[in-house]
């Protein structure tokens, strides 16, 4: 419920403050955003899973973001940032379609 | 996410003969899709409240824990909210910002395409103008042509242009008796230059200056002047005409006769002799400052 609010609450602060992200920054924006979407759908299962641990879930979730990132910009340095993205976008969609099925699994008993 | 698995319990369900190393790829990342720390932290703990019961039983410190923790996953899912939200700003934004620029860019293309049609149809009109132009600038040459052509036949009729032909060359100086009477004088040179023009002569020039309408032969002091150029002995009189008939024509004609009659009488030394081509030159510019062209039709009330 917390965690719920705490989302709400960075939303709104978003969408209020509208802060501008540093042009250099913004190619890294979206997949930092998938990749921390990746995070918090793991860290919901292992919370329904039972096995959640907070210390795992900020390390994961910066990792996540950073690393991401860090491919996108690599990629970007060496002339295969489209396909590094792609590469990465299509893992962590992955990695959230079947999290997402494990949760649904929970909350539906299905 | 390391290529040798640890043993986990979905893992352990489901291994292969053939090992985790030859997991097809799409199968491992759909397998490892929660991070196995979790795994591994739980296992941990599971291992830490066998190991010490009493610990793990302290309910007040364990609540506390858990607490602390969900505040932490509540400021992570807070930040991800931001991110979430920054990047829909960001995109919705940018998505704006290409809009324009792509209408920018629509109407400056546009633009551009005005301008090349305008400029094609500049292009045409200045062609046909070109055209226009070559025609008449062909005309023009044409004309010039023709009124460099009369111009030549003017000059040469009216004497202005420098000449070439037959015609005969008349040496006349003093006698050799030096005396005074035995000079050359105005007159006898202008008998001679009469009598060649009526004798039929085109074109003359005395010591190679042209005669034309505006010459005079004068006397200036002692020597004979052609206009303003004074002459010296002797006067060579070239004059261009018909040569089998020029020397006896002017025999024939009254100051002709006269000329030769005044030369025998006080032994001028005469000498004439046909030129088979002479070169005579053109004479100075004239400047004519009160004469101009006048119309044939006014000219004959005009100058009686």
């Amino acid at each position: 419920m917390i965690a719920a609010l705490g989302l709400l609450i960075g939303i709104v602060l978003g969408l209020v403050l509208e802060p501008s992200v540093p042009l250099g920054l913004q190619p890294y924006l979206p997949i930092a955003v998938v990749a921390a979407l990746d995070a918090v759908f793991g860290g919901l299962r292992a919370y329904l899973d039972g096995i959640f641990d907070d210390k795992v879930f900020v390390v994961s979730f910066v990792s996540n973001v950073v690393i991401a990132a860090l491919i996108v910009y690599l990629g970007d340095r060496l002339g295969v940032g489209g396909q590094l993205s792609t590469g990465v976008i299509v893992v962590l969609g992955i990695r959230i379609f079947s999290n997402m099925a494990a949760i649904r699994r929970h909350v539906f008993h299905a | 996410m390391s290529a040798d698995d640890a043993p986990g319990p979905d893992h352990a369900r489901t291994a292969r003969p053939t090992g985790a190393a030859a997991l097809p790829l799409l199968e491992r990342v759909t397998r490892q899709a929660l991070e196995e720390d979790y795994a591994h932290v739980a296992a941990r703990r599971r291992a830490r409240e066998a190991a010490d019961p009493d610990r793990a039983d302290g309910a007040g410190g364990a609540g506390d824990e858990a607490g602390r923790g969900l505040r932490r996953a509540a400021v992570v899912a807070a930040v991800f909210g931001l991110l979430v939200a920054t990047a829909a700003v960001q995109t919705s934004r940018n998505a704006a910002t290409d809009e324009t620029s792509r209408t920018t860019l629509v109407g400056r293309v546009n633009e551009g395409r005005d301008r090349v049609t305008e400029l094609q149809r500049r292009v045409a009109e200045l062609r046909e103008t070109t055209d226009d132009l070559s025609g008449d600038l062909e005309d023009v040459v044409a004309a010039e042509g023709a009124a460099v052509g009369e111009v030549e036949g003017l000059r040469l009729l009216t004497g202005y242009g420098a000449t070439a032909g037959p015609g005969v060359r008349i040496t006349v100086d003093d006698s050799r008796s030096g005396r005074a009477e035995g000079r050359v004088r105005t007159s006898d040179l202008r008998r001679l230059v009469t009598g060649l023009w009526e004798a039929g002569a085109e074109a003359i020039a005395v010591n190679g200056l042209r005669l034309t309408a505006r010459t005079a032969i004068v006397t200036s002091g002692q020597a004979i002047a052609i206009n303003t150029r004074s002459l010296t002995a002797p006067y060579v009189v070239e004059a261009i005409g018909d040569t089998r008939t020029l020397q006896v024509d002017l025999d024939r004609t009254a100051y002709g006769q006269a000329f030769f009659t005044v030369a025998d009488l006080v032994g001028l030394q005469v000498e004439a002799d046909n030129v088979a081509r002479l070169q005579l030159p053109a004479p100075a510019d004239p400047v004519l400052r009160y004469a101009e062209p006048s119309t044939p039709t006014t000219s004959p009330e005009a100058s009686p």
